[in-house]
């Protein structure tokens, strides 16, 4: 699917990104040079919560609206209610976490729940986070299991490939580190076990179940290639591959197993994952507008 | 319309799996005969024109549905476009994918845009 043809909202998200990308690599290179914080810690500040806050919200309204169209009986009208549900959590979330209460310095988007917070976080930055964490990616795992179902019900359901076990394998050990890690952390420093720091724990074997889902759920999607409902769930399987890049960059930036300035590509992978997550709903609104319209002339795009 | 849409989806969801669906493939193919033939004005020119009509109406619907579906509508259209009624075959072969992933509302809608288009559907 060329540039033009691709659907108008995904062309919108696309564009925003890579400018908002653009001007993040300008901020690190102003950073760099001159050595002032200014610029890097405005942008994360301001232009970064207010990407992710705005892509939320048209993830929110492009879900409510995709559900909108599937009506009671529909297969799929359950998992896009949980879709909807787990956008308007990570709306909340970010509107909690990134403007009522933004983060302490120079510290990259969080904008996931872990067990051992590395600098002291407000309560409604904590809340926030665990929203738009762990609470969105509980939801979202069921809704990809029902989707999941619907393409094996068809017969269509994609069998994992070499490479997909070797990203599991490699997640899988990553992960039980993160959280190995996140457990030392606890016991050395006696922290008490609140509701954000349980949500933190759950967020890994979380993110390795919706990997698995993700994987199985883009090979699923590869019988539709090029078609805007594949695109839909290939944009979500993106989502959560990138979710868990991002999970794995903040574990390793924290305790240390890379150097600060690789610390940099890990924030920016949180943008990606907010642009992913939007694009879902878009392709399935952009399927349920074309209907709408009627069937057009085959030459026309 | 809509009930009728809803045993045709039934009916090819009998099967095991999609590309096991060809044994009720003709089950299906009946249903849309029917809905579309119970609407039909019956007009005697219209009735004439029917295969061109099926024809170029055919080649829209398989652009739509590969517009949505991608690489599955190539399994889904090309069979039926030699069929005799090819806006039926394919209407019939995507019914249940359509319906799973865009919904019957718009499963319907599209079926009745193709069907009026075939000019055998009186517009409601």
């Amino acid at each position: 699917m060329s540039w033009r043809a691709q659907p108008a909202t995904v062309r919108w998200i696309a564009t925003l990104t890579a400018l908002h990308l653009g001007a993040g690599a300008v901020a690190v290179a102003v950073w760099v040079a001159t050595g002032s914080l200014f610029w890097i810690l405005s942008y994360l500040r301001y232009a970064g919560a207010a990407f992710v806050v705005g892509l939320a919200l048209a993830e929110a309204v492009l879900s409510v609206r995709a559900f909108l169209g599937f009506s009671r009986g529909d297969a799929l009208r359950p998992a896009w209610l949980l879709i909807s549900v787990a956008a308007s959590a990570r709306l909340a979330g970010f509107v909690l976490a990134e403007i009522f209460s933004p983060g302490p310095g120079l510290t990259g988007p969080r904008f996931i729940a872990q067990p051992a917070p590395w600098l002291p976080l407000s309560t409604t930055h904590r809340a926030g986070l665990a929203l738009a964490g762990p609470v969105a990616l509980l939801l979202l795992s069921p809704a990809l299991a029902l989707v999941g179902r619907a393409y094996d019900r068809h017969g269509l359901s994609g069998e994992l490939r070499v490479m997909d076990w070797l990203a599991l394998g490699v997640a899988s050990f990553l992960m039980v580190n993160d959280t190995w890690d996140g457990i030392r952390w606890t016991l050395a420093r006696e922290a008490p076990l609140d509701l954000y720091r349980a949500l933190g724990f759950v967020v890994d074997p979380l993110l390795l179940v919706l990997l698995f889902q993700a994987l199985t759920l883009r090979r699923a999607a590869q019988t539709m290639a090029g078609g805007l409902i594949g695109r839909c769930w290939s944009a979500y399987s993106a989502a959560v591959f990138l979710t868990v890049l991002g999970c794995l960059g903040q574990w390793a930036v924290n305790y240390g197993y890379l150097p600060r300035p690789v610390a940099v590509p890990t924030w920016f992978v949180w943008f990606l994952v907010s642009a992913a997550f939007a694009t879902g709903p878009a392709y399935q609104l952009e399927a349920l507008d074309r209907v709408r319209r009627g069937l057009l002339p085959s030459g026309w795009s | 319309m809509r009930e009728q849409w809803r045993r045709l989806v039934q009916a090819s969801a009998q099967a095991d799996s999609f590309r096991g669906r060809e044994a009720v493939l003709e089950e299906i193919l009946a249903l849309v005969q029917a809905w579309d033939s119970e609407a039909a004005p019956a007009a005697g020119g219209r009735d004439a024109r029917r295969p061109i009509l099926h024809r170029a109406v055919a080649r829209r619907l398989a652009a739509e549905l590969e517009v949505q579906l991608g690489r599955l509508a190539t399994d889904l259209t090309q069979p039926a476009r030699s069929a005799e009624a090819p806006v039926h075959a394919m209407l019939a072969r995507s019914g249940h994918v359509l319906s799973t992933f865009l919904g019957y509302r718009a499963a319907v809608r599209l079926s009745q845009a193709a069907l009026r288009l075939t000019g055998s559907l009186s517009k409601r």
